[in-house]
């Protein structure tokens, strides 16, 4: 039976499309699953998390590609779905490329339109920087010199296939 | 020196610590000559179980750097590790001044004793000790990228610091003429791909590797045990400097003395741990940790006073004058040591105790280890896209080496890997990068005085 965490990891892997050894790597020194899914607990409520993380659980159940899982969640009729499990899940993909929790509607103290960088971390490793073949602004990983040189491909950082795009190929 | 560039796939797992799984399953501690050429990795994989593989690792090389060494450097095997306070292997090492020379001279080979300024000529065989903290001022051109300063222990007096390598990695130096400003130029302009990469311990050939040992020892004087260290008789060394614009004016001086280790960092590079594998290991003695309840911090400590009511972990106040008995320092520890690794030391001081009961080195302790997390690389490579490898812990300080810099605050607090990240060559203006394998002692290197030809 799998826990709320390896849904909202999973559900994450399927809304960003990286994979989730690149996601959430099972040796994970910093851990931002778990930071992200207390974080986002009370801010939503937990009668609509619960309903996501349930609707993600079976529509995996049913063998559903990831495709078909994010259109499920995200869409209906063809547009984008006004439910609340959408604005939560768009509000989750938003949070794993810019670190920051886009507050999606009102929820008890936490009002509509909020913004909150969750953590340094959450700063750090969001994925906006990579898909940029870049580095956060006051943070590198890079050694000195690394502006002389390309940054590595796309494919590189993300793991994603994006040969036809410029710089992805390696 | 690696001659190549490669750009590694993410995504492979743990399929790197597969390769390095142990057949024996899970080894029992034992006391060991053979420095460990990497990690052996249990599974199941997890944080907590490679985390505990690294300490295990960590332990295995403290015993094995610290065993009694003979002549000519190689452990004594004839003895065990404790039996009598003896010279280590590690001592045998090439220390940094040695290597990076005056006017950029080549050093001698790696086993010719040690040279010593004129000041300490005739004052015995001692080693020869000078460094004062991570960054001691003008005292010492070692220059590291945060403000520190020195520790000073309950008798007002600094304790001294020194960096040794081991021949891997001298050679490394050495062979590729990294030892100057000039030759590290030369070897930059000899090809585009060449890297400062010094060579990895592997399993699969028995090579041991690059290793680095920094060691931080204090005077032993009337309030201490000598009885209770690793200690040597030393040669304890003040540059002298009369430039007022440079700092405090310091007579030169040299004293004889004995000294007591109280903090030892070990750096190993492996195949698995191409950022090297950071170990940390203290007295127990040194300091209590910050969570302990300052009524129940009865000491003594080595740097700690519990009748005091001084601020923690500030350094005193400058000018930073050796020569000038100081305000002992008033230091604990921000980051406490976790159950497990407690749990790992007592069983190491209980084996070494077996051997002798009073075993000095039954009285240091490992703080922790700090390893690169991410796998899938190929053997000895660093990750393009990831080059630090998601370190773990987080934050690592010896209390003793990075006393003013400990806690958990991005990018000021210590973390070995992402601080030796930064550390670069004297080649800065080199069209392209000019990382130093993680090691500030490339920064040491003098010039020659010649002047390089121009394109």
């Amino acid at each position: 039976m799998s826990t709320d965490l390896d849904n909202f990891t999973g559900l994450s892997v399927v809304l960003t499309g990286i994979n989730q050894e690149l996601l959430a790597p099972s040796v994970d020194p910093i851990g931002l699953p778990t930071t992200f899914l207390a974080f986002i607990g009370p801010r939503v409520g937990q009668s609509v998390l619960s309903t996501l993380l349930a609707q993600y659980a079976t529509l995996v159940a049913e063998q559903a590609t990831p495709q078909q899982i994010g259109t499920a969640i995200l869409m209906q009729n063809g547009q984008p779905a006004p439910t609340q499990t959408a604005q939560v899940a768009r509000a989750i993909m938003k949070l794993w490329l810019l670190g920051v929790w886009y507050q999606p509607y009102t929820q008890g103290a936490f009002p509509v339109g909020e913004q909150t960088v969750v953590s340094d971390e959450a700063y750090t490793q969001s994925w906006a920087w990579s898909i940029a073949q870049a580095h956060p602004m006051g943070y590198s990983e890079f050694f000195f010199g690394y502006w002389n040189s390309p940054p590595p491909s796309l494919e590189d950082f993300t793991g994603v296939t994006a040969s036809t795009q410029p710089g992805a190929s390696s | 020196m690696r001659m190549e560039t490669h750009r590694p796939r993410p995504g492979f797992g743990c399929a790197l610590f597969g390769a390095l799984l142990s057949p024996l399953v899970v080894a029992a501690p034992t006391l060991s000559t053979q420095i460990p050429f990497d990690v052996t990795a249990t599974p199941p994989f997890s944080l907590d179980s490679l985390q505990a593989n690294f300490d295990e690792m960590s332990w295995q090389t403290f015993i094995a750097l610290n065993w009694p060494a003979l002549d000519t450097g190689q452990p004594n095997s004839g003895v065990q590790i404790g039996q009598q306070d003896a010279a280590t292997v590690w001592e045998s090492y090439k220390e940094s001044y040695q290597i990076f020379l005056a006017q950029g001279q080549k050093p001698l080979p790696f086993h010719a004793p040690a040279s010593v300024p004129k000041a300490c000529e005739g004052k015995g065989s001692g080693r020869l000790l000078q460094q004062m903290g991570k960054v001691p001022d003008v005292l010492d051109e070692f220059i590291q990228p945060f403000e520190s300063g020195p520790l000073v222990d309950q008798s007002g007096v600094y304790t001294r610091n020194e960096i040794v390598v081991n021949q891997s990695m001298f050679d490394g130096i050495v062979n590729n003429g990294l030892y100057s400003i000039q030759g590290q130029q030369a070897f930059f302009a000899a090809s585009p791909t060449n890297a400062v990469a010094f060579s990895c311990g592997n399993p699969n050939t028995s090579e041991v590797g690059s290793l680095m040992v920094k060691a931080s020892w204090k005077v032993l004087d009337g309030n201490d045990n000598p009885a209770s260290f690793h200690s040597v008789d030393a040669l304890v060394y003040t540059p002298g400097n009369s430039d007022p614009s440079k700092g405090p004016v310091v007579a030169e001086s040299c004293v004889a003395e004995p000294v007591g280790l109280v903090g030892l960092h070990i750096v190993h590079k492996t195949t698995s741990a191409p950022q090297w594998v950071w170990s940390t290991f203290e007295h127990v003695d040194n300091v209590p940790e910050k969570t302990t309840p300052p009524a129940e911090r009865k000491g003594p400590y080595l740097f700690y006073n519990a009748s005091s009511q001084a601020e923690v972990n500030q350094p005193p106040p400058r000018p930073w004058n050796p020569a000038v008995k100081a305000t002992p320092s008033q230091i604990v520890r921000e980051i406490p040591l976790t159950n497990e690794t407690k749990a790992l030391n007592t069983t190491y001081q209980t084996l070494l105790r077996t051997v002798n009961p009073d075993s000095v080195w039954a009285n240091y302790q490992l703080i922790s280890t700090q390893w690169p997390t991410l796998s899938g690389q190929p053997p000895c490579q660093i990750s393009a896209t990831k080059p630090l490898g998601n370190p773990a812990p987080s934050f690592l300080a010896n209390a003793t080496l990075e006393t003013y810099i400990q806690g958990t605050v991005p990018q000021a607090s210590s973390s070995c890997i992402a601080c030796h990240g930064n550390a670069a060559t004297h080649v800065t203006q080199s069209p392209r990068t000019s990382f130093a394998d993680f090691t500030y002692l490339l920064e040491r290197a003098q010039s020659t005085g010649v002047t390089r030809s121009q394109p």
